[in-house]
């Protein structure tokens, strides 16, 4: 992890991202956002589908380019990086969940988690161990060896939390994490989250569509057409 | 081509059209009664260009083969009937005095007054077959250009009636204006263009002809175009008159010739009619009547209706209407045609002499039956245009036959192409399948859109690779033209491709990719609807919900069914589904369409047993049981392999039990795998043979080292199959990959052929394609250890091997359609190397000569030693031995045979000279007669009647392969393959005057002998039995080894021209031999390697659908830091990894039985040995491997440029 200092961990200053929807239909998705993320905060995004929630997180992540405007992560600008650089970035101070897990199915859970130290060149004995590690955290050690098909929809989630912490990152990106369990499991995840958060000082961006996952977000973020509507205080 | 595989091309035609017809129609009737299901398959066409461009390329391939493979039939069959009729224009029979000879070998025919023409012209008066009669004298001799020292060795001369030629005529010359051969006088002479060339002679020349050593001098008038009368090889045109001069026979011809009423190429069909017609009248009847009085003797009679007995229908009913028309008293007119009808049929005629023979004891009388058959031709009819046709159908469907069974690894490729394509579709739509079947849809529908689909891609493909066959086809000729250009045999390849061949080639591709469909999308109807829609991994319903009775009874009243619905529809006024379904009750009807329907029935009520194991165990064991009593190699091995099949699917329902828990499973499972290593290790060490102790021994720590890494998992999928599947793929290594022979104790002597080729290398190939695919995870675990290191592309290879692994159906198909392809091409190089270093001894091959030439029969060589010091001068010190022999045709039977019928061979009377120097190894020598080769020569010299044999007339224990011709004769009793021989007891009948000598055969030459198709004994045995004096035909030289052979063969042409010696280096035909037989292999390899576009558009079809499968997760693993390099190397490692490893197991496997081949093969033909052809292996592997990167790159790359956000999205 990068040594932690107090300027805020994301920096987004007038963006703005158009995409071609096909049949020459262009879609202004984010309409001239700022935002600032202090670091340590658990921010949830919130607003109607087809706000721009997703396409404002792609962005904010270097997922997707913008059009117009500047991100700085942790003092970086993602602007400025090739492709290449931008993803090593990622590799090494973001983490991902999903709202369809987005395991791979050919992989063990173990495997899967292992994945993002590989690719950050961390030894195969390392990181197998810190994955290990990761998926203890999470509660799923004993599940290690089996593949996502094998696991239930709240376990893959975990297995997509570890995943995202194995590589202990800055902050972690999660794209509607709850979306796709049943409530209860929702609240484990969420109880996972803000405990993680609260034990590794992690920044967590939580896009959801949930109002009770949100309440329990230190700040919320709320849009309506691509714009930011209000800020409103969450739990903290 | 008129016959495929023996049968007729028509009829062929017509059922492949039939059954076409059938599919399309039964399919199109299905369509218009449901077109929304139609619809729905349909629109899948256009929905992906690309991928619907690489379904028509994989699925045309079987067609392409078929098409090619039948357009190189039709250009040979086409080519060889033209040079036929071009060749003999129109002259379809010839008759000649001559019997027995149909070779020519011994010089020339024998000479008959020329008014038995006129005879044979007022008996034919009023016959309308005929439209064509010309007499001739028909001789050859050596001829030389005296103003350039240019010779031809057999110069053909023929002589022919000066008056209107008639049908046979005119004779153009070379500007097409007919040259008058009435007008020759003196020494005036036409040569054809050929010979012009030869002799390098033109208008006004002076030619010398050689005549029984007296020269004489000939002007050349003009240059006659070749074919027709001139012919194609050199000919020299004369009148009669001065033909009969040149030969001293005055009034006297040798030949008829004859041509039937239509043209040069209508004529032959006539050919069965006219010659039996001219046998009957050419034979005389008073020698028939006195043959009939020699057999009517009741034990005669007696055996000849016992004979008659074995034979087919026709000779049967021909063999005892002869013996009645004998046993009568006075035979009327008619009866007396018939019996010399019969008599004058060959084949008739040796039952009757055999018959005769059985019944005395006295040889004289023998002798007497036999020249009195000799007798009754007055003259022989030869059919020689409808011969030599018939030639071409054999040679022509023979070499179609050879590119059809090596086509068929490329064809069987294309058919698990055809299937796996339509199980990716399937997968791709499996979720939209599963929503379809909720809401309503019957599986049936689903198998109809699959169908309808399909069809759609089978009529395109077919078309498109029936076209391009034809293309293929036109270009392996090209190839071969080449290889075979000698300009010298003028033989010219034409082009041709009959419509029948496109027809038949077209109507299989569709039947064979359509059968293939109707499977895959059997198998793609039988989905799980929840697991379906859900997307999560297949779950196949492999029970019939129906009641087997119900299913069975449904399809057997089908037809009936179908009636009642078209009745249905009628009273609800549908008229048009009413006709519909009318149509179908009759299409059902049909027997073949109603046994398909029921044998489809039977399949779908017996999945259960078949996946069970117990019913494949007994269908296996069954067709096991049926090789052993046929006694034939093909049936067994596959029942057996069935059988192990059988096994394994046994083995993994008995461990889905509760009882076998993961523990007890894998002991059971190594218990058996390792039981069975032991057994093969001991087989293996008893037999002395080091591939079976090390195919075990490698089976065995395989086995360990698997169940040593299954102690180390804590959970493992699907361990049943895998453990079940480890054992079938292991055992089927062990039973196919072990040496041939190592089981004969087992079981008795099995005979197979060419077929056991294609049945070996699919069995071979499927053996460790199951344990890979079972085993996957070893695979990793080793490729991490070793690749693990490099940091960068640790990640993109864990990705690009699990993939494959965890899809085993398509991953196992890939592997095995391009393990298949490159098994076949290793095999095919590997063989070609060890033969053509074989041929690279070439002692062993000419028997230590360096030259041979052959002499006119006319004009021999009086006393060739001490001719030779004079004719080469100097360079007489380089020849170290020179010897000759006579070849001369003959009759042969074996002594204490079965077969008592003369068969004919070709027998060499070698002079002492020769047995004293050659240097001809052999197989097999009879015990007594010493163990080697100078031994055997010698014991030939020294003892009188001994003979040695070549190795074509030994019969193998492996069946014949593909022979085209070749002599007749057969031993009984020893096999090829044998150890020792018992010495043989052979008699050679003279076919002229029908006397016989008996000799010992005592040895049998090397199958790479150049001396084949032929007995050898000393030439005295020859001299007693022929009524004239033999002189020598044939001489051969021994140089020194600092000799120049071409130089040397140069000056004993010009030395002995008068006497037409035409001498060859020996090694210099041999070298050309070996170039052409490698190039022929080369042409073979280019074939099958089609097959290899099947592999590599398979792994284009799997990138392909992969891009878009995991499209999502490529978004994944972009966000967790993947670059774009490193997912195109994910999936360019992805396709290396199983295009590597098919061509591996490949490689591996062509070896392995590369290897057993020629340790087979070598126990009979000395010099083969194995070699590994690396350079050739590098050459096909780096294609193999660069073309199925080239495919996989495009998608590949495409997978990379995706753009993280985009992918997440996609759903």
């Amino acid at each position: 992890m990068t040594d932690r200092v107090d300027t805020p961990i994301v920096i987004a200053s007038g963006i703005h991202k158009t995409y071609n929807s096909g049949k020459g239909v262009v879609v202004h998705a984010i309409r001239g956002i700022d935002l600032t993320v202090e670091r340590a905060e658990v921010v949830g995004v919130m607003g109607p589908s087809g706000c721009g929630k997703t396409t404002l997180l792609n962005c904010l992540s270097g997922l997707d380019d913008i059009d117009e405007g500047e991100i700085k992560i942790g003092g970086v600008s993602l602007r400025g990086m090739d492709d290449d650089t931008r993803t090593d970035y990622r590799a090494r101070e973001m983490g991902f969940v999903f709202q369809l897990y987005n395991l791979l199915p050919v992989l063990s859970a173990v495997e899967n988690v292992e994945l993002p130290m590989l690719v950050g060149g961390v030894n195969s004995r390392e990181a197998r161990q810190r994955a290990m590690e990761s998926l203890d955290m999470v509660g799923l050690a004993d599940w290690a060896a089996h593949r996502p098909a094998e696991l239930s929809g709240g376990q893959r989630q975990r297995v997509t939390i570890a995943r995202a912490l194995v590589n202990d990152p800055e902050i972690i990106w999660a794209d509607e994490p709850t979306g796709d369990l049943d409530s209860e499991t929702a609240q484990e995840i969420m109880e996972l989250i803000l405990d993680l958060n609260e034990r590794n000082r992690q920044t967590f961006i939580i896009v959801t569509h949930a109002q009770e996952i949100g309440d329990q977000c230190h700040r919320i973020v709320r849009m309506r057409d691509g714009m930011i509507e209000e800020y409103q205080a969450g739990s903290e | 081509m008129e016959e495929i595989f023996g049968l007729d091309t028509d009829i062929i035609m017509l059922g492949t059209l039939v059954g076409f017809l059938v599919i399309f129609f039964g399919v199109g009737t299905l369509a218009v009664l449901n077109r929304i299901v139609l619809k729905i398959g349909l629109r899948n066409i256009p929905r992906r260009p690309a991928q619907t461009a690489l379904i028509v390329v994989g699925l045309m391939l079987s067609t392409l083969i078929i098409s090619s493979a039948l357009g190189t039939g039709d250009t040979l069959n086409h080519s060889i009937r033209s040079a036929v009729t071009d060749g003999l224009g129109e002259i379809d029979e010839i008759l000649t005095a001559n019997l027995g000879d149909s070779l020519g070998l011994t010089g020339s025919s024998p000479y008959f007054p020329v008014g038995t023409l006129d005879t044979l012209r007022e008996q034919l008066s009023g016959y309308d077959k005929i439209d064509g009669l010309l007499a001739g004298v028909s001789e050859n001799a050596p001829v030389t250009n005296p103003a350039n020292g240019e010779s031809v060795a057999r110069m053909n001369i023929l002589g022919t009636e000066t008056a209107d030629l008639g049908v046979f005529g005119p004779v153009p010359d070379t500007g097409g204006a007919a040259v008058n051969i009435s007008a020759l006088t003196g020494n005036s002479v036409f040569i054809n263009e050929k010979a012009a060339e030869s002799l390098e002679a033109s208008t006004g020349d002076r030619i010398t002809m050689f005549l029984e050593d007296s020269p004489v001098e000939l002007n050349v008038v003009g240059i006659a175009a070749d074919g027709g009368l001139a012919g194609e090889d050199e000919t020299a045109l004369l009148s009669l008159a001065q033909a009969q001069a040149l030969f001293n026979q005055p009034g006297g011809i040798n030949t008829i010739l004859v041509s039937n009423l239509g043209d040069e190429r209508s004529g032959a069909d006539l050919s069965e009619e006219v010659t039996e017609r001219l046998r009957t009248l050419l034979t005389d009847r008073d020698v028939a009547l006195r043959i009939k009085d020699t057999l009517d003797v009741p034990t005669v009679l007696a055996e000849i209706r016992e004979r008659a007995a074995d034979q087919p229908e026709a000779m049967k009913e021909d063999l005892l209407d002869a013996a009645d028309l004998i046993e009568s008293g006075s035979l009327d007119s008619e009866q007396e045609s018939r019996l010399v009808s019969h008599l004058a049929d060959d084949g008739i005629a040796a039952q009757l002499l055999l018959s005769f023979e059985a019944n005395t004891d006295d040889p004289q009388q023998m002798f007497a039956a036999f020249m009195l058959f000799n007798e009754l031709k007055i003259l022989s009819v030869q059919d020689i245009k409808a011969d030599l046709l018939d030639l071409a159908n054999t040679a022509s469907s023979g070499i179609m036959s050879i590119f059809i069974i090596f086509g068929l690894f490329s064809m069987m490729a294309g058919v698990m192409l055809i299937f796996l394509i339509f199980v990716m579709l399937a997968a791709e739509r499996k979720p939209e399948m599963g929503i379809a079947r909720a809401v309503g849809m019957r599986r049936r529908h689903l198998v109809q859109s699959f169908v309808y689909e399909g069809m759609a891609y089978d009529l395109m493909s077919a078309l498109v690779g029936a076209l391009l066959g034809i293309g293929v086809g036109m270009a392996m000729v090209g190839i071969m033209a080449n290889i075979f250009s000698d300009d010298d045999d003028g033989f010219r390849l034409l082009m041709n491709y009959r419509w029948q061949s496109f027809v038949i080639s077209y109507c299989i591709g569709v039947i064979l990719t359509f059968i293939t469909i109707f499977f895959s999308a059997y198998r793609a109807s039988r989905l799980n609807i929840i697991s379906a829609i859900r997307d999560l991994p297949d779950t196949l319903q492999s029970r019939v919900q129906e009641s087997r009775l119900r299913i069975i009874g449904r399809t057997l009243a089908s037809p009936f069914l179908s009636v009642i619905l078209a009745f249905r529809h009628l009273r609800r006024g549908r008229v048009g589904a009413f006709f519909i379904n009318l149509l179908l009750a009759l299409l059902k009807i049909l027997p073949p369409v109603w046994a398909a329907l029921v044998l489809w029935a039977l399949v779908r009520i017996s999945t259960g047993a078949l996946s069970r194991g117990w019913l494949t165990f007994i269908l296996g064991a069954g067709l096991a049981g049926l090789g052993l009593s046929l006694k034939q190699l093909a049936p067994y091995s596959i029942g057996i392999t069935i059988c192990l099949i059988g096994i394994g699917l046994m083995l993994r329902w008995l461990f889905d039990r509760p009882y076998w828990e993961a523990r007890r499973q894998n002991l059971l499972t190594a218990g058996v795998i390792l039981l069975l290593s032991a057994f093969w290790l001991v087989i293996g060490i008893v037999q002395g043979q080091t591939l079976t102790i090390a195919l075990a021994v490698v089976v065995g720590a395989f086995e360990l080292v698997r169940q040593a890494a299954l102690r180390g998992e804590t959970a493992v999928a699907d361990l049943e199959s895998r453990n079940a599947f480890t054992f079938t793929g292991l055992a089927l290594l062990l039973f196919w990959g072990t040496p041939f022979g190592s089981f004969e104790w087992l079981t008795p002597e099995m005979s197979s052929n060419i077929e056991m080729f294609f049945v070996s290398g699919l069995c071979l190939v499927i053996a460790p394609v199951f344990v890979i695919v079972y085993n996957a995870d070893l695979i990793t675990d080793i490729l991490t250890a070793i690749f693990g290191r490099f940091s960068r592309i640790r990640p993109a290879l864990k990705t690009a091997i699990a993939y494959p692994l965890n899809s085993r159906l398509r991953t196992g198909l890939t592997l095995a359609m391009l393990a298949l392809v490159i098994f076949t091409l290793i095999v095919m190089s590997s063989l070609t190397t060890a033969f053509s270093a074989a041929l690279e001894d070439v002692d062993a091959v000419t028997g230590g000569w360096d030259i041979v030439g052959s002499v006119s029969y006319n004009n021999p060589i009086e006393d060739i030693e001490s001719e030779l010091p004079g004719a080469l001068g100097a360079e007489i010190e380089k020849v170290t031995a020179v010897g000759g022999y006579t070849s001369m045709p003959v009759d042969l039977r074996q002594v204490g045979a079965e077969n008592q019928e003369w068969r004919s061979y070709t027998a060499r009377g070698a002079q002492d000279s020769y047995l004293r120097s050659t240097g001809h190894d052999f197989k097999i020598i009879a015990d007594g007669y010493g163990d080697t080769k100078e031994e055997v020569w010698n014991a030939i010299r020294t003892t009188p009647n001994l003979a040695v044999m070549d190795a074509f007339a030994i019969p193998s224990r492996e069946g014949g392969g593909f022979a085209i011709g070749g002599p007749e004769f057969r031993v009984e009793g020893m096999f090829i393959e044998d150890e020792s021989m018992e010495p043989l007891q052979i008699e050679v009948r003279e076919p002229r005057s029908g006397a016989v000598a008996r000799v010992t055969v005592i040895a049998v030459m090397d199958l790479l002998s150049d001396q084949f198709g032929v007995v050898m004994f000393p030439k005295s045995v020859l001299d007693d039995i022929s009524p004239d004096e033999l002189p020598v035909t044939t001489y051969r030289f021994k140089l020194a080894d600092d000799a120049d052979a071409a130089a040397i063969a140069d000056k004993l042409e010009s030395a002995f021209a008068e006497n037409g010696l035409n001498p060859t280096v020996l090694a210099d035909d041999l070298e050309e031999q070996r170039q052409a037989n490698i190039a022929i292999n080369r042409l073979l390899q280019g074939f099958m390697a089609s097959g290899l576009l099947v592999g590599i558009a398979a792994l284009g079809v799997i990138s392909l659908r992969s891009v878009v499968e995991r499209r999502q997760q490529i978004g994944v693993l972009r966000a967790i830091g993947y670059r774009r390099g490193m997912v195109l190397a994910s999936f360019l490692m992805e396709s290396s990894f199983i295009a590597l490893l098919g061509i591996l197991i490949g490689v591996g496997l062509g070896a392995l039985l590369s290897y057993n081949l020629v340790s087979d093969i070598a126990d009979d033909v000395p010099g083969l040995s194995f070699s590994i052809p690396w350079l050739q292996i590098a050459t096909i592997v780096a294609i193999a491997y660069a073309f199925s990167l080239l495919t996989t790159f495009l998608p590949a790359r495409q997978a990379s440029r995706i753009y993280p956000a985009e992918a997440l999205r996609y759903h």
